[in-house]
């Protein structure tokens, strides 16, 4: 009996363990009940989500701006609230849906034409008539205004912007025996330049290549592709945005350039997998010698390793058609249609518009300036980067301009991966393509 | 009572070692060395990763150990992030999740186990069922109903939605965890006077802790590492938990990768001294017969 | 866990097929009928179950009848989502890769689980430091396992290539591009997540097997791989029937890994029917179609669920 009552004593010990448990479970709900965070009483307080809060470059620089913006305005406070990027559309659209969508919110342009049909955002025009009108909207390029138009109305403010470019390093180019300020025009000269930069070591194993393709089927990826159709002189859709483009000749050839380059080996293995990030890093590391990219991506490269520095050049993307525009990345701030302090996010809309603010981005991160009158700026003017960057962006062109791009664009995705793949032709891919994406475009 | 004290005497005890010859050693300690590496490995290099800086991240061919190993990204992420806040929300929703999935679960496992219930296996079978549906379609609607009861925010909206994301398996865990004991210790205990709480309690509960620890460090998990309800459902900085602040390195146009690892790795500490202090309750039934044997 | 303890005084090998008896219905000295005991027991998790789940689950079942043409619009269209559904060639084809990425996984983290599990529970110099690594992977968020493996794994600038090509294998190995090893890729890293849940739960199932069981295996003259079949595997059938229910239910609507490491690709190669929900939801807005994927993925996994767990009611 006695092993018993021992074991009796231990169960009662259990049973005091247990129930603390219970209490410190009780505990534990109520308390947070009262940890809730205070509203600000007599303030207007705005809220302000977006992923670029969590970028290590401009997320300082954001909110330094917002301090200024706190002490230009004594009256109002802003809570920022950083999102991860791949969360970022399912947890603003959730709080659209609920009524709960934050003041102020981040878009990019991609996702800018649904938000507008899903009825996510406020119509801006009555307080941009207020500001000036004509005046005021036609301080930014224009074609970035016309893809935050819809009905004549306007939705967002553009933040930061620029077309695409080319990089390339001109060491390497120098190593092959090709003239660094001359980088490839078109896509002839373009196929030699990535011929000689690929090369081998001794024993005949490829240790560097000519070019570096983004082929994850990523919007980002698709972007950097439609580069291509834009460079020559093709479309996906056509202008209306009711027929798919993409079973034309000029679609099909320029499908085949681009997974030709893979195939003949101008291209490191594992294209699919490499998006934005990955081709950057080969770049970085000098694995490839040229790529598509954009100007605020130039100082991840030299982060990642500071001796590519002095060796990295931009040009124009190589067009095969003359005067053929440069694709563009966009990036906007809108207002949400349920916010209850519209007035106070105006301003905050409008502060960030400001030339002081754009300044403040390109500085801090590059990120391109949507005013041209920036680029006029002497020390932008200074900038070699910045120069090219502003003659690429006197002739740009938004992506397809319709509420359904993302699943449009997930098809081409898949394309340009089973064309990368060798799964189907490049014909056969866009082909099929093109019968998916038609009927998408026939729904209003 | 002779039953219940070979039981627990006999309960758990692992096979001899004299039982397994010279080759079954080395087969095992071949085997332990697999387990390690298989699993250790990507431990290691997130580990280095978290003392790398950026320009040797990415350094081709790789290197294993740092050069220059800094402890300057765990400064940074705890630093530049809010993220002690973070881990603080984390642990307080991921302590009462599981302290909250151990009652309920083994009350309810025990329900299962010990009474003949009017529907009871439709409810057990309802109680898999709350699992079903995909998180992903599930998300607005959770959210609209802690948007109209004005629970957005606080802490109850995430600890309920990963008790009931970890009931399920506790449910069921802790009943047959009770159907392998006999029912005869009930019984006595009841003889003995004890209510039928009581008789849960001191007498059926005590002879589960391994089926308890389990059920603990499989719901303090199930919180810590929740990722897709936590992002949404906390609309402000000052909600979120640790694997949103992890997630928070992954930017658009750059990955900040030391920070992400050396997050990560401080996001295992928890979970490392959970287990260290669970783990001698996991083969509790061993070491009181070894005591007795 | 062991059923078979009821009279363990006299040591048995139980039969494979048993049914558990569900307790003793006996009403014993208690002013509360016995079955109303028993559901004060068991309210509290149905209670939080049922609050958690309820609103939500019929908002799903209600939006998949509808049509979300605008934030504020929804039109009431019937069956049509399903209807479309049956239709839908990219939903076969992300069904059909949850199925295989589902059984893969449950396979893989039951076999590498139980295996683990019967190693940990040896008797083994530094057996809470292997208990420990053997829970590692777990301890890990999927979105990090997912960024690390899936940099691990690149072509290019992945660690394990350059592994394999100082082995002396001509690569690189493209795990991601060829579409037959992309799905099989995520399972394993998938495996690798989630086997350390298997194996501690055998772990605490193994402890419970009352040792008399081997003692008379033992006297019988049973092998040690006839008591690992008569008298460990029987033992830890309610476990394993848990385990194999519970992961396929999660591996089913598993989400955060395959987001981060494919996202789908290549070319719809690894595309399951949560990431084909999501896009569809929060890409393409269309609400209702991902709410009717929704159901029917919940009845699938209450079917398999009912079949699964008969065994053990």
């Amino acid at each position: 009996m006695a092993t018993r009552e021992s074991g009796l004593g231990n169960a009662s010990a259990s049973r005091r363990r247990f129930l603390k448990l219970g209490l410190a479970t009780g505990a534990g709900l109520a308390l947070p009940l009262r940890l809730r965070p205070a509203a600000a009483q007599a303030k207007t307080q705005l809220t302000y989500i977006s992923y670029e809060l969590t970028s290590a470059a401009a997320g300082p620089e954001l909110k330094r701006q917002i301090a200024e913006f706190e002490k230009a305005n004594p009256g109002i406070t802003v809570e920022g609230i950083p999102t991860p990027l791949a969360q970022y559309t399912a947890k603003v659209e959730a709080q659209a849906r609920a009524g709960e969508m934050p003041d102020i919110a981040t878009v990019d342009v991609l996702w800018l034409r649904g938000w507008i049909k899903q009825g996510y955002l406020k119509d801006l025009t009555p307080y941009i008539d207020k500001a000036g009108g004509k005046n005021f909207i036609g301080q930014f390029y224009d074609s970035l205004v016309q893809l935050a138009t819809d009905g004549g109305k306007v939705y967002a403010l553009p933040v930061f912007a620029g077309g695409y470019v080319m990089y390339y390093n001109t060491e390497l180019f120098k190593e092959a025996g090709l003239d660094p300020n001359k980088p490839p025009t078109n896509w002839s000269e373009l196929l030699d330049a990535c011929k000689k930069l690929t090369k081998k070591d001794a024993s005949g194993n490829t240790v560097q290549w000519g070019w570096g393709i983004h082929g994850q089927n990523i919007p980002a990826d698709v972007s950097r592709f439609l580069q291509w159709m834009y460079s020559n002189g093709c479309e996906p859709l056509s202008a209306d945005g009711k027929t798919a483009l993409l079973d034309q000749p000029k679609a099909i050839e320029t499908l085949t350039f681009w997974s030709d380059l893979y195939k003949q080996g101008l291209v490191p293995p594992g294209a699919v997998q490499a998006g934005p990030g990955e081709v950057r890093s080969m770049f970085a590391q000098k694995k490839i010698a040229m790529c598509v990219g954009i100007l605020w991506g130039l100082d991840q490269i030299f982060a990642e390793n500071p001796a590519v520095r002095n060796a990295t050049a931009i040009a124009p993307f190589p067009k095969q058609v003359p005067n053929a525009p440069s694709l563009f990345q966009a990036v906007y701030n809108a207002m949400s249609a349920n916010s209850k302090q519209p007035d106070a996010a105006w301003k905050f809309l409008d502060f960030f518009s400001r030339p002081e603010s754009g300044m403040g981005l390109y500085k801090a991160t590059r990120y391109g300036p949507v005013r041209p009158d920036i680029f006029n700026r002497s020390d932008v003017k200074a900038d070699a980067y910045a120069q090219v960057q502003a003659k690429v962006n006197q002739q740009l062109k938004p992506p397809p301009i319709i509420p359904q791009w993302e699943r449009v664009s997930k098809i081409i995705g898949d394309a340009m991966q089973r064309a990368l793949t060798g799964a189907k032709t490049p014909e056969a891919a866009f082909k099929e393509a093109n019968a998916q994406i038609n009927p998408i475009l026939k729904q209003a | 009572m002779i039953a219940s004290e070979e039981r627990l005497r006999k309960a758990g005890r692992v096979r001899a070692p004299d039982e397994i010859g010279w080759l079954g050693q080395m087969g095992l300690y071949l085997a332990l060395a697999a387990l390690t590496i298989f699993c250790l490995f990507p431990f290691a290099w997130i580990f280095c990763t978290a003392l790398k800086t950026l320009g040797e991240t990415f350094k081709l061919p790789p290197s294993w150990w740092p050069h220059q190993p800094t402890l300057e990204n765990f400064v940074k992420i705890w630093t530049i992030q809010s993220f002690g806040r973070y881990f603080l929300n984390s642990l307080i929703i991921s302590g009462v999740t599981t302290l909250l999935s151990i009652v309920l679960a083994s009350l309810a496992g025990y329900g299962f186990s010990r009474f003949r219930l009017p529907g009871g296996r439709i409810a057990m079978v309802g109680v898999l069922a709350a699992q079903m549906f995909p998180g992903i379609v599930l998300l607005i609607p959770y959210f609209t109903l802690a948007s109209r009861l004005q629970m957005l925010n606080t802490y109850p909206v995430l600890i309920l939605a990963y008790t009931s994301f970890s009931l399920p398996f506790c449910v069921w865990m802790m009943k047959g965890f009770f159907d392998g004991i006999p029912t005869e210790l009930d019984e006595a205990a009841t003889i003995d006077g004890c209510s039928a709480l009581g008789a849960f309690l001191r007498v059926v509960l005590p002879l589960s802790m391994p089926g308890v620890v389990a059920t603990a460090i499989f719901s303090f998990l199930v919180a810590w590492n929740e990722f897709l309800f936590a992002v949404v459902l906390a609309t402000r900085e000052t909600m979120y938990v640790v694997t949103v602040g992890i997630a928070l390195n992954i930017g658009q146009f750059r990955i900040q990768w030391n920070e992400l690892m050396a997050g990560a790795v401080l996001a295992t500490v928890p979970t490392i001294i959970l287990y260290a202090l669970l783990e001698r309750h996991l083969v509790r039934g061993l070491s009181a017969g070894a005591v007795k044997g | 866990m062991p059923r078979s303890t009821r009279s363990s005084s006299k040591p048995s090998i139980p039969a494979v097929t048993g049914i558990p008896t569900p307790g003793d219905p006996r009403p014993r000295g208690g002013r509360w009928p016995r079955w109303l005991v028993g559901f004060a027991f068991v309210a509290p998790s149905l209670l939080v179950l049922g609050t958690v789940i309820a609103f939500p689950v019929m908002d799903t079942l209600r939006l998949s009848l509808m049509e979300t043409r605008s934030k504020d619009q929804t039109v009431f269209v019937g069956l049509a989502n399903y209807a479309r559904l049956i239709q839908d060639a990219e939903f076969w084809s992300a069904f059909k890769n949850s199925i295989s990425f589902t059984i893969g996984s449950v396979l893989g983290h039951i076999l590498l689980g139980l295996a683990v599990a019967l190693l940990l529970n040896q008797r083994i110099p530094f057996r809470p430091v292997f208990r420990i690594i053997s829970l590692v992977p777990w301890m890990f968020a999927p979105v990090v396992v997912a960024m690390t493996w899936r940099w691990m794994l690149d072509a290019q600038l992945g660690v394990i290539n350059f592994l394999l090509a100082r082995l002396g294998l001509s690569g690189p190995f493209l795990w991601f591009e060829n579409t037959r090893l992309a799905l099989p890729a995520i399972i394993a890293t998938n495996v690798w997540r989630g086997f350390p849940f298997a194996t501690i739960t055998l772990l605490a199932a193994l402890q419970a097997i009352p040792k008399e069981q081997y003692e008379a295996a033992a006297v019988d003259g049973a092998s040690a791989p006839m008591q690992f079949r008569f008298v460990t595997l029987p033992n830890l059938r309610f476990a394993l029937i848990i385990i194999a229910t519970l992961d396929t239910i999660w591996n089913f609507k598993h989400f955060d890994l395959i987001q981060v490491m494919t996202n789908g690709g290549p070319a719809g190669a690894t595309e399951v029917l949560t990431t084909l929900a999501y896009k569809v939801s929060f890409e393409n807005f269309e609400f209702g179609y991902a709410a009717a994927m929704g159901v029917v993925m919940s009845l699938v996994l209450l079917a398999t669920t009912v079949v699964y767990v008969r065994r053990i009611l």
